[in-house]
């Protein structure tokens, strides 16, 4: 049981990456259109993501079981882009925000602005904890403390 | 001390992956509480009545006050041209105040904090701007083209009353933007969206009261001239 909910979360979590990413990419693409900015100039916000999707890379083609069977990190990450999904979607289409048609683009650029830093955290963070969950001890060893 | 660093590791890898975890958890409960807070709506239905009502006698007799002065049977030793002016004037006002767009303000039950905002974005633009600093302010003014004596005995309350119509407004449009965000709580936002609806709401109905007591005034004031005169 617990390895199909592993698995579904394992899965889930590259899904929302994207979407997540997509979303991002959308309301900073149109944040710098309003601005007259170039989107180089908020590399920044894509560092983490970029970051977060090479260590996802790394588990796969190590093989890393610490992590890529971490069940607790698995639920962590999802929640994260969940969280980021939500805000953007807010940012697009809550209309019940005062800014989001205060400048006439329609999305609240000042509540997602606000947002990014937590995005930068968490995102670093997750990056962070799987850096630290890479280090595992090999099976052989395993054995033999077992062993012994 | 390989298996001693491994297990430091895992530890600081779960406590980082728990704060995240915390942190992702509060952000989205934060927004679901923040997206219902702002979705929040106000019954207003019986002061907005109350309001319409006073603000319908107020302007009924702006129009009377105003009504009394006709530049062709006016025989005073005013100027008429500034006595039509004065007029014009306050009649731009009036239809303002009268306006589809002030009166559908009258004619909603319930407000929500974005329904506030845009009334007091209305009141800014088209009531303050439009007829306090376009129409009324000259006034108050020291450079006043008006070529009328007891217009400087009035002056200086016009001129005070002008100054302190704007900055409630000015101050709730800021608040209510700010609402846009939410915060880690403090002192200072401890206050719920509930309480800013309502309040802001409360304070630009009473400047929109203030400007039409404001224009009362005036019209009584250029009443009293045309006839006296």
């Amino acid at each position: 049981m617990q390895k199909v909910l592993n698995m579904f979360l394992y899965i889930l979590k590259f899904l929302l990456l994207l979407g997540s990413f997509g979303i991002t990419l959308f309301v900073i693409l149109k944040m710098n259109q309003r601005l007259d900015k170039d989107i180089l100039s908020s590399y920044a916000v894509f560092l983490p993501f970029i970051l977060l999707l090479l260590l996802f890379i790394i588990n796969i083609v190590f093989s890393q079981k610490s992590v890529t069977n971490n069940l607790f990190y698995n639920i962590t990450c999802d929640l994260v882009f969940l969280v980021i999904i939500v805000a953007g979607l807010r940012a697009l289409f809550d209309t019940n925000m005062v800014l989001s048609e205060r400048y006439g683009y329609g999305i609240d650029f000042n509540y997602f602005d606000n947002f990014i830093s937590y995005l930068k955290l968490m995102l670093y963070g997750l990056c962070i904890a799987n850096i630290l969950f890479m280090f595992h001890m090999k099976e052989n060893d395993r054995k033999r403390r077992i062993a012994k | 001390m390989k298996k001693l660093l491994i297990e430091y590791a895992k530890i600081f890898g779960y406590t980082f992956t728990g704060l995240i975890f915390g942190l992702a958890f509060f952000l989205l409960f934060i927004n679901f509480y923040h997206y219902k807070e702002i979705n929040t709506k106000i019954d207003f239905s019986e002061k907005l009545s109350a309001e319409q009502q006073e603000a319908n006698q107020k302007l009924e007799q702006i129009k009377n006050n105003l009504n009394t002065y006709n530049q062709y049977s006016y025989t005073g030793s005013e100027n008429i041209f500034d006595l039509n002016n004065m007029q014009i004037r306050m009649n731009s006002c009036v239809t303002i105040f009268e306006g589809e767009e002030a009166q559908n303000y009258f004619k909603k039950t319930t407000y929500s904090l974005k329904d506030v905002y845009d009334f007091t974005m209305f009141y800014q633009n088209e009531i303050y701007n439009n007829c306090v600093i376009m129409q009324l302010n000259v006034f108050g003014s020291d450079d006043t083209v008006f070529d009328v004596g007891s217009l400087n005995e009035i002056r200086p309350f016009v001129a005070d009353t002008i100054s302190t119509l704007n900055i409630p407004t000015e101050y709730i449009i800021k608040n209510i933007e700010n609402a846009d965000m939410y915060h880690f709580s403090s002192d200072n936002n401890k206050t719920t969206v509930f309480n800013l609806n309502s309040t802001s709401f409360n304070k630009t109905m009473q400047s929109y009261q203030a400007t039409l007591d404001l224009l009362v005034d005036l019209s009584n004031w250029y009443k009293n001239m045309v006839v006296g005169g």
